[in-house]
């Protein structure tokens, strides 16, 4: 019987019938789910090595705490208010701290970073 | 768009273009991709850089965000659709993310409303009975950057999305040996990453109804081996149908709550135009909305040339249906070979044999609840939700 079993669980999987729709249900290797070795993990992340050009010093300074560098980079022509809006989330939603009064040029800097506003 | 495509699906696959050319891509970085977005806007570095990762579409080096090429879902309709971990997308919201974990010493705790507060080590989860359910792992902006008018965020392609099969215990299991103590109405889960300074931790919650649906599972595996620490090692919450958003990584923490939760995560961010397809007219404000919840259906190409058309389909919060083409713009649909079914909330591969000639065609899915894709496109400020059908140009000769 021991020895049937993954003998049947191979024919049902060869019959094509097994799905894994909801848990529980077999799957591709047949009979219960197989185990799982759980051992410690660590990783080193690459640095980055992308900057904002020197005329971008103020979004350097505010922003790129938490956003590196390309993501600003990559982000599409926005409208001076999308820009401001986006400002203000980050002031008000996640706390930086950005102060008010550097809005105006940090928000010329962001548009000037992408060549013009947005049309 | 069409152009869009072909590069997005590989055809002319890595340009030969140094990745250094471009302002935005690190040294590090081995060669470009585009995405074809509208502002010729779509070239981004690949790299192998990240631990575990081949080939990845680097979208932002801190935190992390890796898109999967769309070449990296190909293969024949008889291929398993499973997304292998190392091509398999990342994406976190905060830089302070888990580097290191230790197998031995960490715990999940279960706290809140709850007769007996629990904090189980990795064996003590694994003891309970095990499960397993394939499932589409799809980012709530996945095709972020094909919005049109264009919005703010990360500038996804297609590919931040993939198919795995989770192994792990029902969340069910876990909430019952707890035990739902008295007014529990929804349960928050949280992870190991932090959020810089005073920023929300990152927190997101489901009504109990939901969390005790029997698909949703605390997974510690992912295609058969423990999950990779950049996809949330040790334990990450399968919501299959769901968002991604929900799909806690790195998962430490899981609490009942008697009332909604009322954090950032679940009352600013996430949330989506009430209104059919999370669907607004472009620049609307002040709309009902709602925390992002069920996946759409989609078809997507993974090759579309002389040789082959095919692709990869998903049901969203049900099983794939049927997948049709057309190359006449859509006034008549024929139906796409269709793969293995994985179940309700897989990958189902498609492929379609076309007359010779040159066209544009067009692929759509619908699932199991008659949901289907429509051609008009969606538009909501954050980006979220796009099924759009795609479309794609290829001569059969």
């Amino acid at each position: 019987m021991n020895r049937a079993a993954p003998i049947i669980a191979l024919l049902l999987v060869l019959g094509g019938c097994q799905r894994y729709a909801t848990p529980g249900e077999t799957h591709d290797g047949g009979g219960a789910p197989q185990t799982i070795a759980l051992g410690s993990q660590s990783m080193t992340l690459p640095t980055e090595t992308v900057v904002l050009p020197a005329s971008a010093e103020i979004i350097s300074t505010n922003c790129t705490a938490c956003h590196s560098a390309e993501l600003i980079l990559t982000q599409p022509k926005l409208k001076p208010e999308q820009w401001a809006a986006e400002v203000t989330k980050m002031r008000t939603a996640y706390k930086a701290a950005i102060a008010e009064s550097d809005d105006p040029k940090l928000v010329a800097a962001l548009v000037a970073l992408q060549g013009g506003a947005a049309r | 768009m069409d152009d869009a495509l072909r590069q997005q699906i590989g055809r002319r696959g890595a340009l030969a273009l140094g990745a250094g050319a471009l302002a935005s891509s690190p040294l590090w970085a081995q060669s470009l991709v585009d995405l074809g977005f509208s502002e010729n806007d779509g070239r981004r570095p690949l790299t192998d850089a990240f631990p575990g990762k081949t080939g990845m579409i680097l979208q932002r080096t801190r935190g992390p965000l890796l898109e999967t090429p769309m070449a990296a879902f190909d293969g024949a309709l008889s291929d398993n659709p499973a997304t292998p971990n190392d091509r398999f997308f990342v994406r976190w919201h905060y830089a302070d993310i888990p580097l290191s974990v230790d197998a031995a010493a960490f715990r999940l705790q279960i706290k809140g409303a709850v007769t007996r507060a629990l904090s189980l080590s990795l064996d003590a989860i694994q003891s309970l009975p095990a499960v397993e359910i394939a499932a589409v792992n799809q980012c709530s902006g996945n095709s972020r950057g094909l919005f049109a008018p264009r919005v703010p965020g990360a500038q996804w392609g297609n590919g931040a999305m993939g198919h795995a099969v989770w192994t792990g215990v029902r969340l069910s299991d876990l909430l019952d040996r707890a035990g739902i103590g008295a007014g529990a109405q929804h349960v928050r889960f949280a992870g190991l990453d932090r959020p810089p300074g005073d920023a929300p931790w990152f927190a997101k919650t489901l009504t109990l109804a939901q969390a005790r649906s029997r698909d949703v599972i605390v997974a510690y595996g992912m295609n058969g081996v423990q999950l990779p620490l950049l996809n949330g090692f040790p334990l990450r919450l399968i919501v299959p149908g769901y968002y991604s958003t929900y799909w806690v990584k790195a998962l430490d923490s899981i609490e009942v709550l008697t009332a909604p939760d009322t954090g950032y995560w679940m009352d600013k961010a996430y949330r989506v135009p009430t209104a059919p397809r999370a669907s607004v007219i472009p620049g609307a404000k002040d709309f009902p909305t709602m925390p992002i919840g069920r996946m759409l259906p989609r078809a997507f190409f993974t090759k579309a040339d002389a040789q082959a058309v095919r692709g990869i389909a998903m049901g969203g919060d049900a099983g794939v249906a049927k997948v049709e083409w057309s190359i006449d713009a859509g006034k008549s649909w024929h139906a796409a070979q269709l793969g293995r079914d994985h179940g309700a909330y897989g990958f189902r591969r498609w492929a379609a044999v076309l007359p010779r000639g040159s066209h544009t065609v067009a692929v759509r899915t619908t699932n199991l609840r008659g949901v289907t894709q429509a051609a008009d496109p969606i538009w909501n400020p954050g980006g979220y939700m796009r099924n759009v059908i795609e479309t794609a140009k290829v001569t059969v000769a």
